[in-house]
């Protein structure tokens, strides 16, 4: 072939890594190429079938490269579930190639909902609802794998329909998991008064999801005015002392504009210890996107900064160690009436989660102690507005700081900004997964990476099992009746 | 020198204190409820058992272990607060528990013979004086082929430093445990078959990484605890150190152990 121009000339990208990803239409496992263009972090990759895929997954490249250095050693579990037969991410339960333990495990009780959103990672609908009894079997499974566990958030579908929530709240309990949380739309806690007092006397951490202050976007997310309800659930649970953390699902043109004046009511909201901000993850049930302008965690970061008059800088949200430290950000505040004071100004964190570069600064005394609390507060398990993130608050600021409460108050002082950006198709990566700390558990006793159970096909396949199981018990019971009757 | 019996009471009394539930949580023992609840399934507990939890302290466990196991669990105990606020919390709880509280002292239990299909004795046979007698009440309340679960403290003879005999090692469960053969040696001794046995003291070590972590702002302890126990705070730090050194060269320890009453 004739060529007329000599010169060469330099690609438009900087070329980051390979990994491997899976395509987003026929889910195959294929190589990846991670790039850099415009200070923008991209995923190219090409599916033999389909062809090629570009996607973003940080709009902020000096953000992306500078977390790795928050990237620490991993701690094995117990025990796994499955063995490395395929690869990654195909032999999830966990298998012993996994990098990480679990810090926060969920149940999904049921897929059914009491609302039909547009936007639904879980496809929530028609499916199965579990037994209290498998419901024990499978924390009794994390209990042996974990030795300690940490967290386990019910959640669905919708877990507040689910008849024996507040027996499976217990059992979890009972079974000395520190922190039970139950994920929720609000809309039972909104109109349920019986419910709510059986709730505040079990009094899990309530994960609520809160998309904004206008009543378009929950039009948008969620296909019908809710504002109303989830102020009337959260004053509800003020009043009935229960501690609520607000979840954000973000979507480009829809609410990125909102996260300032969500974070800004949850600080004056007398439940709310804490705000969760993210993204929408395109599984499931989504609205049409652009994979090249999709929301990603600096856009958040960016966001609170701009939207909240000066309150924030950059430097206020620090990656988290435990996950793959692309994967989350968190901050802490302290907060006094209307003095907001964030962690990371009170002390140098870097000096304690950097694991790589490993500054060879003078460090306190008490440094490893200081170490342990941050690892707390910086990690998956961390749940606001609990005395054990208190505790760590204090701890990590030490005696210099004189903080004016005494802990079973303090906690009601300390906020948590999280941003979590869970991966679906188009940002798939291995390497995250293979170092996941979410998980979700499956009655057969398995724990299966967030990430990988929603984009690679085990949601569906495990649906599919528990729907098919259901059934025949059904039929089994039923035929018990008719020979009763007969 | 307090008389026994008052020693007992005030150590019970002690440990439903604000500050040992700050220092303990709600369990008042290493490992907390995980480690009952694993107690409990290396003693194979069965649905629909008689369950006897001597000294129950805030009767957490007793509670817990009714539900996950499906037993009847009666708790003992002496302090008086302990057995009364056990009874009311148990009558509030939001999940029915099906668990009683009783006050009596662990050292005569005050039950029929052969009344218990399982005993379970959370670190407090080192807190008991005369701890042959008390093994062989348990020996006497299950019934034949029943098994104990017993999980305590131990010290190896002659390591503990003298800050730690006397009051804070009592409370530590430090002052009269036994050694690591000690227990399944008073079991032995007491007619039973030790089945199992296992050393958990991480747990201990857990349990004093969180402490210290705590600690090292003093002043949350403080505000918390009750003014006679301020002393206590002033020293704890370099005691939690020197605890964690002779946990770390097993002098002291966390154990568990399953024995059965023969049929």
């Amino acid at each position: 072939m004739a060529t007329t121009n000599q010169t060469k000339r330099d690609a438009d990208f900087i070329f980051h890594e390979l990994t491997r990803s899976i395509c987003p239409e026929c889910k195959a496992v294929i190589d990846a190429q991670v790039i850099i263009r415009d200070n923008k972090v991209y995923m190219r990759k090409r599916c033999p079938e389909h062809g090629w895929f570009e996607g973003i997954i940080s709009s902020d490249a000096e953000m992306y490269v500078g977390s790795v250095r928050f990237n620490k050693p991993g701690t094995i579990p117990l025990d796994f579930s499955t063995e490395v037969e395929n690869g990654c991410p195909l032999d999830c339960g966990l298998c012993p190639e996994h990098k990480q333990h679990i810090c926060l495990a969920l149940i999904e009780v049921n897929t059914a909902c009491n609302l039909d959103c547009p936007i639904c990672f879980a496809d929530a609908g028609i499916g199965y609802s579990l037994t209290l009894e498998q419901v024990e079997s499978m924390l009794d499974r994390f209990v042996e794998i974990e030795g300690d566990p940490e967290v386990v958030q019910f959640s669905g579908g919708e877990p507040t329909i689910h008849p024996q929530l507040p027996e499976m709240i217990q059992a979890a309990k009972d079974r000395g998991i520190r922190q039970v949380m139950i994920n929720t739309n609000g809309v039972r806690l909104a109109h349920d008064d019986r419910f709510l007092s059986q709730m505040a006397a079990l009094d899990p951490v309530v994960y609520f999801q809160f998309d904004g202050l206008r009543e378009e976007t929950y039009l948008t997310i969620r296909g019908e005015p809710l504002l109303d309800t989830k102020m009337r659930a959260l004053d509800r649970l003020a009043d009935a002392g229960m501690t609520a953390v607000l979840v954000a699902a973000i979507e480009r043109d829809v609410n990125t504009d909102e996260v300032g004046s969500i974070l800004e009511f949850g600080l004056k909201h007398p439940a709310v210890r804490g705000v969760v901000f993210q993204p929408v993850t395109h599984v499931g049930r989504h609205i049409e996107f652009d994979p090249m302008t999709r929301v990603t965690i600096p856009d958040i970061i960016h966001g609170i900064v701009d939207q909240t008059n000066g309150r924030f800088v950059l430097e206020d949200f620090v990656p988290v160690p435990c996950c793959f430290p692309t994967c989350q950000v968190n901050s802490y505040l302290f907060v006094d009436g209307d003095k907001v004071t964030p962690l990371p100004r009170l002390l140098d964190i870097d000096q304690y989660l950097d694991y790589i570069t490993n500054r060879a600064l003078p460090k306190p005394p008490n440094a490893g102690d200081i170490q342990v609390a941050l690892e707390g507060l910086w990690s998956a398990s961390a749940v606001a507005g609990t005395a054990r993130t208190a505790g760590q608050f204090e701890c990590a600021c030490g005696p210099g700081l004189d903080l004016p409460y005494e802990i079973n108050h303090l906690k009601d002082h300390i906020f948590q900004i999280a941003i979590k950006d869970f991966l679906d198709a188009w940002t798939f990566n291995v390497k995250q997964v293979m170092k996941c700390c979410v998980a979700i558990l499956t009655p057969d006793g398995r724990a299966i990476p967030f990430c990988a159970y929603n984009s690679v096909g085990y949601r569906e396949q495990i649906r599919e099992e528990l729907v098919q199981q259901q059934g025949h018990h059904r039929i089994k019971s039923l035929s018990v009746d008719e020979r009763r009757q007969g | 020198m307090l008389s026994t019996y008052s020693a007992k009471i005030c150590c019970a009394d002690l440990y439903s204190s604000e500050l040992a539930r700050l220092i303990l949580g709600d369990s008042l023992h290493p490992g907390g409820l995980r480690a009952t609840n694993r107690l409990g399934r290396a003693m194979g507990l069965q649905p629909g058992w008689g369950v006897l939890d001597l000294a129950c302290g805030l009767g957490t466990g007793a509670t817990a272990l009714s539900r996950v196991f499906r037993c009847h669990v009666t708790g003992l105990e002496l302090g008086v607060d302990a057995a009364v606020d056990s009874r009311q919390r148990a009558l509030s709880e939001p999940i029915p528990a099906n668990v009683g509280f009783v006050r009596g002292d662990a050292e005569m239990p005050p039950f029929r013979s052969g009344a218990f299909d399982a005993v379970i004795i959370e670190c407090a046979t080192s807190l008991f004086a005369d701890k042959p007698a008390a093994i062989a009440e348990v020996y006497r309340l299950l019934r034949p082929g029943g098994v104990i679960g017993l999980s305590d403290v131990t010290v190896e003879p002659g390591s503990l430093p003298p800050e730690l005999d006397g009051t804070v090692g009592m409370m530590l469960c430090l002052a009269d445990a036994l050694t690591a053969d000690g227990y399944p040696d008073l079991l032995a001794a007491g007619g039973f078959t030790v089945t199992e046995r296992a050393d958990w003291s991480d747990e201990v070590l857990t349990l004093l990484v969180e402490l210290r972590g705590k600690m090292t702002v003093r002043g949350s302890l403080a505000h918390a605890a009750p003014p006679a126990a301020g002393d206590l705070v002033e020293f704890v730090p370099g005691l939690l150190e020197r605890v964690e050194n002779l946990v770390r060269q097993g002098e002291i320890g966390y154990w568990m152990y399953v024995a059965h009453r023969p049929e």
